[in-house]
């Protein structure tokens, strides 16, 4: 459990790089970026989910 | 009809400025009427790749597993920013060794495979001068090149910024993307240091900038002791924190391209958002 856990923890943490470097790359000026923060880390979150669960998916029914 | 030449680029094409430069470092300043630049880049960019595959006696791409080597296998590699440097190793050395036949690397093949890969990134920072110096033309305004800059966010990530003036967000950028250089480094207990080890990992962290390079001088490369049950995550870290920087480096290359022609960085960036969401618009609508 201890070791899901930790999985997801670093999760989180790469996460946050890749969300904050993004929203600095779209928007030049720091209020804008902060702002669109929230959204893009629920798209990129959403998105790593539905691309595990597909995954998943295919590893149990597929080939 | 040809569409009239614009004064913007009275200086000269920035494509050919761009590709001289690509297959030999300060053509494209030559190119461009720019002769000391293109001299000096010649020496020290050239100079150093040359010095670095005599140094490593052009074993660099040995570190590369049998299996992997291929005709684009050293595309990813960092070398490849000074294309005629890497066409003349690999015509020169290629892969090394081919029978692959156990001998030891010369002693100085650490110092040697990086000064050619700092010889292809500061050969992408030269072009990307190139590159703005034949777009701007007589609409540049005075002040220091987005190569300057460009420079300075590799060597540390978030100083960029901070020459710039963005205090914030250079301080956010250092300490998320250095903090991640060092959380990969710790989760892999160091093995993301050794390009032998991590051929390609290395590559992308090497975009990290001197925190990495440091990183590496200074534990010398310390050897595999067990297991590592977060290696994954840690090579993971330390090359998505390079590849990070190259996304920053972006942002601090724009704001400067801005300033320098005039502009307000801030809208031009929304028009840039806008141009691209109405393209997404139109796309979405064609394909409906």
């Amino acid at each position: 459990m201890i070791g899901y856990l930790a999985y997801v923890v670093l999760f989180a943490i790469g996460t946050l790089p890749i969300v904050v470097v993004t929203s600095f790359l779209s928007h030049a000026d720091d209020r804008g970026a902060f702002r669109d923060l929230p959204r893009r880390a629920m798209v990129f979150v959403g998105s790593c989910i539905a691309l595990a669960a597909a995954l998943v998916l295919m590893g149990l029914y597929v080939g | 009809m040809d569409a009239p030449r614009s004064d913007a680029r009275a200086g000269g094409e920035p494509l050919v400025a761009v590709l001289l430069t690509w297959f030999l470092p300060g053509a494209g300043h030559l190119y461009l009427g720019r002769v000391a630049q293109g001299v000096v880049a010649f020496v020290v960019v050239g100079g150093m790749y040359w010095l670095g595959v005599k140094l490593a006696g052009g074993m660099t791409f040995e570190f590369l597993d049998p299996e992997l080597r291929g005709a684009f296998s050293v595309a990813l590699t960092p070398e490849v920013g000074n294309l005629g440097g890497l066409i003349w190793q690999m015509r020169s050395h290629g892969f090394g060794d081919p029978g692959y036949v156990p001998h030891p690397y010369p002693s100085g093949i650490w110092i040697g495979s990086l000064l050619a890969a700092l010889s292809g990134l500061a050969n992408m920072a030269l072009m990307v001068d190139a590159h703005f110096s034949a777009r701007a033309g007589a609409e540049r305004r005075p002040g220091l090149s987005p190569a300057v800059f460009v420079v300075a966010g590799w060597a540390v990530p978030g100083l960029g910024h901070l020459l710039q003036g963005r205090v914030l967000r250079g301080v956010i950028v250092a300490v998320l993307l250095i903090g991640l250089f060092a959380l990969g480094t710790v989760l892999s207990e160091g093995a993301n240091l050794s390009r032998e080890r991590h051929f390609y990992y290395w590559g992308a962290q090497l975009m990290c900038g001197l925190p990495a390079v440091l990183t590496e001088f200074v534990s010398g490369r310390p050897p595999v002791s067990g297991s590592m049950p977060y290696i994954d995550f840690g090579l993971t870290f330390g090359a998505m924190a390079g590849l990070l920087n190259a996304v920053v480096l972006m942002d601090v290359f724009a704001w400067q391209e801005s300033k320098l022609l005039g502009r307000d960085p801030v809208a031009d960036r929304e028009k840039h958002r806008n141009r691209h969401r109405s393209a997404e618009v139109e796309i979405g609508e064609s394909a409906a």
